[in-house]
């Protein structure tokens, strides 16, 4: 405990001007991209990218993060002006937030979520910052065959991303670590797929892929099923009076946060889990003279904002502390570390404790300042609702274009970027996860590595060296109740559904 | 509809799976020795390719309904058509660009590229396309070159030595 109050402590002596600076820019452009439906955190995190190649590894960050928690949020506030969640994660306070507003309450209804979504947030960057040092302290002591274990486990995960079918799921992030294959093999220098490419032996990069398969294939999907602005969007502001929801429901708060953060920490599971989960977690304690639930509850909206929000530091524990991104967005943040030249994981703490420190300053940071933030930004985001569509999607193209090109002046990143658009298009066509796909192809490299030391060292008796790694042992285990969920989750439903229709 | 393309679509990387399995033989091994083959420069990716190309042929092989051809009415067919021509055109854009980037410059291919996507995706006017086209790309050549000291290409213009 000390330890812990000793680096809340220190960390204000981490961030500089340009932090603030960059924190405020990532958590304003948040929460006006959150806003928007169609583009959410992901395609901002995405977008910016590019631009933190020319910053130092704290500042990336700062802005990489703010664009995380303000895009967490933003997504309420589209939920509640027009009955439209900017993010999947908003569907959860979509059912009360949206009919509060009906009912003339839609400024307590846009305070409310902002004020769960700084309550979230701020609890899941203190639990972040006491957990990640002692979980990465013990993956210290990790050999190579725990870290291709944990990497296992991180892609086993995948399954769960893909709604309906964790088969492809699976695919997608086999595909991932396909692609993380081409060039040079890392062990032996050998050639692989590279046709005799010279830009191929370097092997493919992650921003092409990344802004291809989410920027340019969104724009695609958007181009062929155009989303109307919105005129009729009516003005909220901020309301004093949802302060009281902090003396009045404080529990619900707690219970929320807590949730989020749990949810966040299980990789694969995401926003849009927690904030159901908390949402039904919330429903036994209706307070008396309340709405009920999905009439307009106040308690609905803090539930799902509180959770959703709280999942982001969550999430950012595996990542940093095991190099898990349990997230597509976080896996994101873990290549944009990884362009700084900072590979995340427990050797982080010991080679950059800087970085850390100053990611868990500028996330603490960017939790505190999304309730000023949020409550200033409440009124601009009617402003952002009415954009047409084309101006967004001419922007989208534009950033993606030059971001990509700009880190490496290569115009076959530019096609490449274009082919996995097309690539990722066809697939979400297809109803594939292309999340998966991002998600393999940054544990690429650790798994392979990993996995190929482990072999060399356990000099030809794989399975007899195993059964001398008890860890590996329990996540492998971890690993097979990952892969058999999806499938004893299945047949429980099916078994429902048969019952039910009986 | 869904159903049916994400069977083709199995069907497809199963296809990949096995030309990539192919090209997985043709590594050339002639400057290795002594590796093992499960973990060599063949024997890691092409355990890949073996999974990606067991689950694509189960994803393919799974039953799954499909609507009959022709249940859609006639509107809802154009609609898919017209959208899907304005998804090829917005690619052929995109490649266009990207052949033409370094040689006409950034000012000259970019804007035109931009009015192409506002009228592609529901612009209705070209006047208000243009003036947006040209003022974005102005604002984002500004912000790279003074803000992040990034030089786009130049082009036949020249445009870096007048700012």
């Amino acid at each position: 405990m000390p330890d812990f109050i000793e680096a809340l402590g220190s960390l204000y002596q981490l961030i500089g001007v340009a932090q603030l600076v960059f924190v405020t820019i990532g958590l304003a452009t948040g929460i006006l991209i959150g806003a928007l439906p169609g583009v959410g955190p992901m395609l901002g995190v995405i977008m910016a990218i590019p631009f933190t190649y020319y910053m130092d590894p704290i500042s990336s960050m700062a802005l990489l993060i703010g664009i995380y928690q303000g895009g967490s949020f933003g997504g309420a506030l589209s939920a509640t002006v027009v009955g439209m969640p900017g993010t999947p994660m908003a569907a959860a306070t979509l059912l009360d937030a949206h009919p509060m507003a009906l009912r003339g309450r839609a400024s307590e209804a846009a305070t409310l979520s902002t004020i769960g979504s700084a309550f979230g947030g701020v609890t899941s960057a203190l639990v972040l910052i006491a957990i990640a040092p002692l979980l990465a302290q013990i993956a210290l002591k990790f050999g190579p065959a725990e870290t291709a274990a944990f990497a296992l486990l991180g892609l086993t995960t995948l399954g769960a991303l893909s709604s309906g079918s964790p088969l492809k799921g699976w695919m997608m992030g086999l595909f991932g670590l396909f692609l993380a294959t081409i060039g040079l093999d890392p062990v032996t220098g050998v050639s692989r797929y590279t046709f005799g490419s010279v830009y191929l032996d370097s092997g493919l990069t992650l921003i092409p892929i990344l802004v291809g398969l989410f920027g340019i294939s969104e724009v695609l999907m958007q181009v062929e099923r155009p989303i109307r602005a919105h005129d009729h969007a009516s003005g909220v502001a901020a309301s004093i009076a949802a302060f009281r929801s902090l003396i009045a429901r404080p529990i619900n708060y707690v219970r929320s946060s807590v949730t989020g953060v749990f949810v966040g920490i299980l990789p694969g599971i995401g926003g849009v889990t927690a904030s159901f989960l908390s949402y039904r977690l919330a429903m036994p304690f209706r307070k008396h003279g309340d709405p009920n639930f999905g009439e307009g509850n106040p308690d609905g909206v803090i539930a799902s904002e509180a959770a959703n929000s709280a999942v982001t530091g969550g999430a950012l524990i595996p990542m940093l502390a095991l190099s898990i991104p349990g997230d597509p967005i976080v896996a994101v943040l873990m290549g944009g570390l990884m362009l700084q030249g900072i590979t995340p994981g427990p050797r982080m703490f010991l080679d950059h404790p800087d970085v850390v420190q100053g990611i868990f300053a500028v996330f603490l940071i960017g939790a505190a300042m999304l309730l000023p933030l949020g409550l200033v930004f409440i009124r601009g985001v009617v402003g952002v609702l009415r954009l047409p569509q084309w101006s967004i999607l001419a922007a989208v193209v534009m950033i993606s274009l030059v971001g990509t090109y700009a880190i490496s002046r290569q115009i076959l990143d530019l096609v490449v970027m274009i082919l996995f658009g097309a690539i990722g298009y066809l697939l979400r066509k297809a109803d594939y996860p292309v999340a998966p796909i991002v998600i393999g192809f940054v544990l690429g490299p650790i798994f392979e590595a990993n996995y190929r030391r482990t072999w060399l060292i356990s000099q030809g008796d794989f399975l007899g060296y195993l059964a001398t790694r008890p860890i590996t042992l329990v996540v492998l285990v971890g690993v097979m109740l990952a892969l058999a969920f999806p499938f004893f989750q299945g047949l429980t439903s099916r078994r429902r559904t048969t019952s039910k229709s009986a | 509809m869904t159903a049916r393309a994400e069977r083709i679509a199995a069907l497809v990387i199963a296809a990949l799976a096995l030309v990539g399995l192919y090209l997985t033989s043709r590594i050339d091994l002639s400057l290795t020795s002594n590796l093992n083959v499960l973990t060599g420069p063949r024997g890691y990716p092409g355990l890949i390719l073996g999974g990606i190309l067991i689950l694509a042929l189960i994803v393919a092989a799974r039953p799954g309904s499909f609507p009959a051809i022709g249940s859609a009415s006639s509107e809802t067919i154009d609609q898919h058509r017209g959208g899907r021509l304005r998804v090829g055109l917005v690619l052929a854009a995109l490649v266009l660009f990207a052949l033409a980037f370094e040689p006409l410059g950034y000012i000259l291919a970019m804007p035109p590229l931009l009015v192409a996507i506002a009228m592609l995706s529901g612009a209705q006017r070209w006047q208000s396309a243009a003036l947006v086209s040209v003022l974005m790309a102005l604002i984002c050549l500004l912000a790279f070159r003074f803000g992040l000291d990034t030089v786009l290409p130049e082009g036949v213009l020249g445009i870096d030595l007048i700012l």
